[in-house]
């Protein structure tokens, strides 16, 4: 596959589509606890185990207060402690396939920070956490 | 049976459209109350008497275990 610029992204969260305009960067992290099952041995070496995992996905979105949009939307989610459907895909104008896999999941808001500065544009990171078993994976379907 | 919002896509479909879904009832009551789709009727599924077919020798079967019980 080729190196691609990241520009057609597209997001849907809690069913509603934010694939115009609304989120500017977006981060999945999947992390396994590393678990140290080392013993005293002839070489000194380390045995770490895989353990618990956690995954989130962290979004930089511009607030936008209007109706239908992104602070009337999530914010509501946040606050009413939702767990609530997210989908990320590289390409929105392609098909979800095993080429352009969605990452799809139950997902719960447990922060929310937003604030402002002057003279710049008003963006909340805000960080998704994967949620139980039908939590963040990527699918080809 | 719902239509969506003028504005913005639902789960794929377009503003305006209309579709069929058993949505999570958490998940359409927000859906709702935020205007994102609205809700035309709701259905209920049902097999109609007489819609369908049982599988080859099903019937005789059944006669089979009620005679030996």
């Amino acid at each position: 596959m080729p190196k691609r610029i990241a520009l057609t992204d597209g997001f849907e969260i809690d069913g509603v589509d934010f694939s115009d305009g609304q989120i500017r960067s977006v981060e999945f992290t999947s992390e396994d606890a590393q678990v140290d099952a080392s013993g005293f041995n002839s070489t000194g070496t380390d045995e770490p185990l895989a353990g618990t995992r956690a995954r989130s996905v962290t979004l930089e979105v511009f607030i936008k207060r209007d109706a239908n949009e992104t602070f009337q939307t999530l914010y509501p989610l946040h606050k009413n402690r939702s767990t609530f459907d997210f989908e990320w895909v590289a390409d929105q104008n392609s098909g979800v396939s095993a080429t352009n896999p969605a990452l799809r999941g139950s997902v719960i808001l447990p922060t929310w920070t937003n604030g402002a500065t002057r003279g710049d544009v008003e963006v909340a990171t805000l960080t998704f956490l994967s949620q139980g078993d039908d939590g963040l994976e990527f699918h080809a379907t | 049976m719902y239509r969506v919002g003028p504005r913005r896509s639902y789960r794929g479909h377009k503003p305006g459209a209309t579709f069929e879904a058993f949505l999570d009832p958490n998940a359409e009551r927000r859906a709702r109350d935020r205007g994102d789709i609205q809700l035309l009727r709701r259905t209920t599924p049902v097999i109609q008497p007489g819609s369908y077919l049982l599988p080859s020798g099903w019937l005789n079967s059944k006669e089979e275990v009620q005679d030996n019980a």
